[in-house]
């Protein structure tokens, strides 16, 4: 009953998270490979595709890796916050709006994953207790 | 030429030349005088169309067209784009291109070369291309380090009779000086121009000919002439070609006569001088304005100490004959390759209550001299400045440049200081190579120890010069502020550090005592030791000298990312302007195009367009719509990012 209540609360920061990550790839992988933007090809561009993935990985680390130790889920979330800032600065010199608009975002997710998600192994404490 | 009676030496100089002793010469016996030109074509100010390099042979860059306003310019689309094939990223065999072609539309068509040298002859409307012609010009950069062309020149009988070849004529030019005449409504070579068409202008390369001569820049065509300079191979030779223009009929390639602006005399030491840039005509008064470029070697002068009043000057000759009118040389003894790099504007201006038949002459030192154009006196004073001197053994550098401080010049005084940004990303680079330099202020000579030259080579105001309205005496210009080293090197030095160092940065200047060592002064992370802006665009009011704005223009991209507004960008190819009130720029390193306001200089409107658009833009307009043409090409200066596109923009 009590697991039933927190699953909800859980994962909603982390899967605007996901999305808002998911979102950014397809966007950066539009602008590295689309011929009309100024930054296609461009070394900027490739590095906002793979921060992106990146941020994309960890982000469905956080939701579907139920196991995961707090201290390693402790470093991907500030890994991820770290993705977030960066590649939002990159996205600004990029001048590639919408990808700044994605990490607002994937920011806000995060904060909602900070504030009110809970980590699956203390769910699990809880549910056990 | 610096001494107190410099300016007597210049003016005797000019009486003697003016008599009939000029460096110029008429050639062989005449043809007989051709028909004149139509008023409406080829030499007339007409601005509803781009006739030449710079819209009108004024170099005015102006457009009567005033279909595109402030108010819906923000409307503006791109209607039709052509893209020619003719690229080269320079890592096959072919060298990179750098294309910087003003498109003409004359002949209610759209004409332009690429650096492969053909011309396209497009529909204005469509951007459906009518015919090509190639000049099957081998494509390998002999002179320049990459294959270049900035554009076409158009010649049209004062009658033209139907049915008859060639009446309408463009021209093109190659690296290896063939000037091509091509029939304007079909691209058939014109068989009566010179030798079947082709005019091999490297024909009358015979003093001191070390490389092939380059017509890169389309000649000025003024009534039934052509008037032809060239581009050499720049700091390799202590001596080289002289700088000799050309005047050839325009129907049939035959030599009228030719101008050197350096005294035959010196040719066992020095050469050059050459015109490379564009030039300019005052059709009432039949003058055509040279802008002359610096003798060689262009980094030391040891060799050639006499006084030389038309190395980097502007010139005025009498378009007929060839004859010197008057000349004003805007740097004295140059070692720092200040060519006189783009054409004066021609505008009458108003002063105390006079009209006054005036030009600017813009510079890469960023100083812009503003000259009655029937005399080359100065309306706004030009003063003679003591310069720090040159340490170089051998060397003896003027005690004096001109300076004009009005207008305003676009690059200050002295250096900006060292970028914070960049000294600390370099852990102190940028700051422990000055202080093992030399900076003494605007003209520091070259040195062994290695020199700060800002403004350098690189402008200032590069060959696009600016743009005015002919009306309100409006002036607007682009312009760069780039510092870079000046280092001589005693030869055997030379040899081996140019052993080891790259091909960019290093030229022997083969003949003088010093080889020369020349670098961006960049960090080794490439970012700018200097603090920005790196490029403005500017505009004056001509008939008082007043700067009304100055902003930074355009944004310095690296890897993609895009600097902060307020740097600038480094900018190559000018302005336009229009009758209502807008300015129309490629130039930028960030490959944009843009509108701007001219009473503002605020931006309306901008788009992308695949490279650098690094050539003169052109505006028309045809069945009753106005257009706005930008090549972007890119050149290798700003970024490697080259391209073949041609872009028409309009309302929709």
């Amino acid at each position: 009953m009590i697991e039933s209540l927190i699953v909800p609360e859980r994962r909603t920061g982390v899967q605007i998270l996901i999305v808002a990550a998911a979102a950014s790839l397809i966007l950066s992988a539009f602008n590295y490979f689309w011929t009309d933007n100024g930054i296609h090809g461009s070394a900027g561009a490739l590095l906002v595709v793979i921060s992106s993935l990146l941020m994309f990985f960890a982000a469905a680390a956080l939701l579907f890796a139920d196991g995961m130790s707090r201290g390693l889920r402790a470093t991907l979330v500030v890994l991820i916050l770290f993705d977030i800032l960066g590649t939002g600065l990159a996205a600004y010199m990029l001048e590639a709006y919408w990808l700044i608009a994605a990490m607002a975002a994937a920011l806000a997710g995060w904060l909602v994953h900070l504030v009110s998600d809970r980590a699956p192994g203390s769910m699990t404490q809880r549910g056990a207790t | 030429m610096n001494h107190p009676l410099s300016r007597i030496v210049i003016a005797s100089w000019c009486t003697l030349l003016g008599s009939g002793y000029a460096w110029s010469q008429t050639a062989g016996p005449q043809s007989p005088p051709p028909p004149a030109s139509p008023q409406q074509i080829v030499g007339a100010t007409h601005y509803d169309g781009w006739y030449t390099f710079n819209g009108n042979l004024e170099n005015q860059k102006y457009s009567q067209s005033d279909q595109i306003t402030p108010q819906n310019v923000a409307k503006l689309r791109k209607v039709w784009e052509v893209h020619t094939g003719d690229v080269s990223d320079g890592s096959g065999k072919i060298p990179l291109t750098d294309w910087s072609a003003t498109p003409l539309f004359v002949n209610d068509t759209v004409y332009v070369s690429t650096p492969f040298y053909r011309i396209f002859a497009i529909a204005p409307d469509t951007g459906k291309v009518k015919w090509t012609y190639d000049t099957h010009s081998v494509l390998d950069a002999v002179t320049q380090p990459d294959l270049k062309t900035r554009g076409v020149a158009y010649w049209q009988a004062a009658v033209p009779q139907a049915g008859t070849p060639c009446q309408k004529i463009v021209y093109i030019g190659t690296m290896d000086a063939k000037l091509h005449a091509v029939d304007a409504d079909t691209g058939k070579k014109c068989e009566g121009f010179a030798d079947g068409g082709v005019l091999d202008v490297n024909q009358w390369n015979t003093t001191n000919n070390k490389w092939p001569l380059s017509v890169l820049q389309p000649p000025t065509v003024y009534k039934d002439t052509l008037f032809i300079g060239w581009a050499g191979k720049d700091w390799a030779y202590a001596v080289a070609s002289p700088g000799t223009v050309f005047a050839v009929n325009a129907q049939t390639g035959k030599l009228k006569w030719v101008f050197d602006a350096l005294p035959p005399e010196v040719a066992k030491k020095t050469g050059t001088s050459n015109v490379w840039a564009s030039m300019s005509i005052d059709q009432k008064h039949g003058i055509l304005y040279l802008p002359v470029s610096s003798p060689s070697p262009n980094f030391f002068g040891g060799n050639r100490t006499e006084e030389l009043p038309l190395a980097t000057s502007i010139t005025a000759l009498d378009a007929e004959t060839g004859k010197l009118l008057w000349s004003r040389q805007i740097v004295h003894h140059d070692i720092w390759d200040y060519d006189t790099n783009s054409p004066p504007v021609l505008v009458d201006v108003r002063k105390d209550g006079k009209t006054i038949p005036a030009l600017v002459q813009s510079s890469k030192m960023g100083i812009f001299f503003v000259l009655n154009r029937l005399t080359g006196e100065p309306i706004f004073p030009i003063e003679e400045r003591k310069v720090p001197q040159s340490d170089v053994p051998g060397e003896q550098s003027a005690p004096t440049q001109p300076y004009a401080p009005i207008p305003e010049p676009t690059v200050p005084d002295r250096f900006p200081g060292i970028s914070t940004l960049a000294d600390i990303a370099s852990f102190g680079q940028c700051s422990r190579e000055l202080k093992n330099m030399r900076y003494d202020g605007r003209y520091t000579p070259p040195s062994l120890q290695g020199s700060i030259a800002y403004p350098s080579t690189a402008g200032g105001v590069e060959w696009g010069g600016g743009a005015v309205d002919p009306r309100s005496g409006v002036y607007v210009v682009n312009s760069s502020y780039v510092a870079q080293i000046y280092k001589v090197l005693e030869r055997k030095d030379y040899e081996e550090q140019a052993k080891h160092g790259s091909k960019d940065d290093y030229y022997p200047q083969t003949g003088a005592p010093y080889g020369f060592y020349l670098h961006n002064f960049v960090n080794f992370l490439g970012m700018p030791c200097w603090n920005p802006p790196y490029g403005t665009l500017s505009a004056y009011d001509l008939n008082d000298g007043k700067l009304l704005w100055k902003k930074p223009f355009g944004e310095v991209q690296k890897w993609g990312f895009y600097m902060p507004e307020s740097w600038g960008s480094v900018t190559i190819g000018a302005p336009l302007v229009t009758k209502s009130g807008l300015i129309f720029i490629g130039a930028s390193m960030d490959a944009r195009v843009r509108a701007i306001d001219l009473k503002s200089g605020s931006v309306l409107w901008q788009a992308q367009v695949d490279a650098p658009s690094v050539a003169n833009p052109a505006t028309y307009i045809y069945m009753g719509k106005q257009y706005v043409v930008f090549v972007a090409g890119g050149n290798a200066i700003l970024k490697a990012q080259a391209s073949d596109q041609v872009a028409a923009f309009a309302l929709r």
